[in-house]
Formats: C-alpha cells, structure tokens, sequence
C-alpha cells in the first residue's frame, strides 16, 4: 500500500483505519468480513512522532 | 504504475582505514523514488497521465572508477506510454539511513565504537528469477491501485513571482514554493506561544500549472493548527484525531484546497543545557535547523508527495531561525 512499516530508526508504524461510512476507527479486533460492506472507504492514518532527536 | 527492480542493492560497509565490516542487503524503501519519477513525468509531460500501464525500473547507474558491481547512483526509468521516457537520478546518500541501522549490531559486537564514523559502498547484483510455483499464502483480499489526478490549478507563475521575495538558495530541481508572510508570521507565533513545547500545523494550499512554460508550483494557502496533536520539549505526536480534524478543517474551508506539507517547531533554546557557555551553545547542533529520524519519517508516511514541504522553525538563543524542507530525488 505504499505505507512503510518500519521508522527510519527500525521501529514500527502504527496505523489506524478510518471507516468513513461510519465516522469511527476500526478496532484491531475487528476483521474485514464482518465491519466492511462494499464500496466502503477506509482512510489509513498513522500514529506518529515528529521531534528533535539528533539521530 | 508497473514497477521492476531487476536488481537488488547490497551495502559493503568498511572503516575509516579501509577495513572490510562486511555486507548487508539494502531492502529499501523505494516508494519515494517511484514517486519521484512519477512527479517528473507530471512535470515533463503535461497532457500525460502516469496510469497503471506506465513502467518504472530501478537501474544502477556503476560507478565510474570502481566499475561494476559498484554504483554511484540508483536511475529510476520511467516509460509513460504515449508520452515518452524519462529518469531521475537517486543518490547512494538515499541508503543511508540503512547502513545506519546496519552499523547497530556492529556496534553491539565491538567491530565498531559507538559514533565511530565508517563508510559504505552501495553494489548491485541481478536479481534472482522470481520463484514459481511456490507456497506463499494468499492474502485475504486485495489491493488494487487506483489511479487519481493530482488537482492542478491552471495560473501565472510570473504573477506569483511579481508580488514575492526569494528567500534561501535555489535548486532548479525543485519546483517554486511560495508562502505568505501571513502562514510564516503564524508559524513563528505559533512556535513563540509554545514555548519549550513543540508545536504544529498542516500546510494546505495548491499545486499549479504555469500556463506559459507549463512548470509546475506550489501555493501555500494556510495552515491549520494541529490542536489535537500533544507536543513535549522533544517531540510531537500526531494521532487520528489530528488527521480527522484537518479533514473536517479542510472540508468547511471548502476552498478544493490539498495538503500541501506541515510545519512544526524546534524549541532549541529550552534543549540545550543551561551550563553550557554562551559560546559552546551557539556551536551546538541543537541550535541549527535540522531535520530528525522522526522528522523524516513523518514526512514520509503522511506527507509522501513529491511536492510536500515541510517548513520547521528553530526557536535558537539567537532568535527564530526558519527552514524549508522538501523531497528531491527520493
């Protein structure tokens, strides 16, 4: 999907799925078959740092 | 886009004194040199679209003195069928970051001193005939690339330049970028409010089209605060509930406008240690513009365009410093 997994500095992203039908963050112990219908759109967002470190 | 890497990229890491430290497989992130090339094809080709027929290919361009298997850059070919071809160059800086965290384990087993400087050598190697038959399980559903069109805005460039000033040093492989003083006074009160904290916002704006040279450019508009970012004296975090309220921002705007980069802040005088002499804290490398790890990886998962910015401001001893970052080549 054109997202990477891993940070620069080897840790791994986290990403959250937007489920725009219903305004709300898919859980992660939801699964496909069961919280999608067809044609929905899923937004992914990343949970994620910006800072100063000098790496 | 069709993508090919018929080969794969090995770093040969060595000391300072010429000391072999071994080789480790380069498994890049190409992403950003795919985009790189597809943003060129917009940029050399504009009655074209780069569809799902285009084909990019990674190819080493060898090393001059060295000779195969060394190389000096990565090409990225791109064929936009009924438009033509083109490539743009990535340098080796672009594996970097990789023989970084390849020198960790070196580290750990005393082949290196931790900060001792060392060198690497980017090679290349054909790739293995992709294994057939084989028992790789099959993912549960599918992701298929939709191809979207980029907003374009069709305008003068020379009627930006004439009501502007440049500022910094210019690349001509870059595209303009014109901001407002208006976005950069908020920036810098934004930075000034927060104090020792970091602080950010969402850069929105749009992308447009010369329609004398057909150059592309790009407008800063506004910026959004990222109230429900959480800033620290080191750092700030962006969550969902970042993203959905510049989504919703963006939406009452109504103005078709597209994220156009970010800009956060470097408290830099609340970094450095109050017993550091006047002198030695004005050589500190906390007190310059830079752009961190996590600064990078930022840009690359949220703000992965080729045309993105990123404006930082550095709240330095000496006053606010103000930076502009942006992709170029990958």
């Amino acid at each position: 999907m054109k997202l990477p997994r891993l940070g620069s500095g080897g840790r791994p992203l986290t990403y959250h799925a937007r489920l725009e039908r219903e305004g709300r963050h898919l859980h992660a112990t939801e699964v496909v078959g069961e919280a999608l219908q067809p044609k929905d759109r899923l937004m992914i967002q990343p949970t994620i740092e910006a800072g100063g470190n000098l790496r | 886009m069709i993508t090919r890497q018929p080969y794969r990229f090995v770093l040969d890491l060595q000391k300072r004194d010429g000391t072999s430290l071994g080789q480790v497989p380069a498994a890049a992130d190409w992403e950003p040199a795919w985009e790189a090339a597809r943003f060129l094809a917009l940029r050399r080709f504009p009655r074209a679209a780069v569809g799902a027929d285009a084909v990019a290919e990674l190819r080493p361009a060898w090393h001059e003195s060295l000779g195969q298997p060394y190389v000096s850059a990565v090409e990225v070919a791109l064929r936009v069928p009924g438009a033509g071809e083109l490539s743009c160059r990535v340098p080796n800086s672009y594996f970097k970051s990789l023989a970084s965290n390849a020198s960790v384990p070196l580290v750990q087993k005393g082949a290196l001193q931790a900060g001792e400087h060392f060198d690497y050598l980017v090679t290349a190697f054909p790739s293995p005939p992709t294994a057939r038959g084989g028992t790789q399980p099959r993912a549960r559903f599918e992701i298929e690339e939709v191809p979207t069109l980029l907003p374009l805005k069709s305008s003068l460039l020379e009627d930006f330049y004439a009501r502007s000033i440049a500022v910094g040093e210019h690349n001509e492989e870059d595209i303009p970028v014109f901001l407002p003083q208006t976005v950069l006074a908020e920036a810098e009160q934004l930075t000034r409010e927060a104090a020792g904290v970091e602080t950010a916002s969402i850069l929105i704006g749009h992308l447009h089209r010369d329609q004398t040279a057909g150059e592309l450019f790009l407008e800063v508009a506004a910026q959004i605060p990222a109230r429900n970012s959480q800033g620290t004296a080191m750092k700030v975090t962006f969550g969902p509930a970042t993203w959905d309220a510049v989504q919703g921002a963006l939406a009452l705007r109504g103005e078709n406008e597209q994220w156009v980069g970010w800009f956060h802040s470097h408290p830099a005088a609340s970094w450095c240690s109050a017993k550091c002499s006047p002198e030695e804290r004005a050589r500190c490398p906390l007190q310059r513009s830079f752009f961190s790890a996590d600064d990078c990886d930022v840009h690359r998962t949220v703000f992965s365009k080729a045309f993105h910015i990123a404006l930082l401001v550095t709240n330095t001893d000496a006053g606010l410093q103000r930076a502009l970052f942006s992709w170029r080549n990958g």
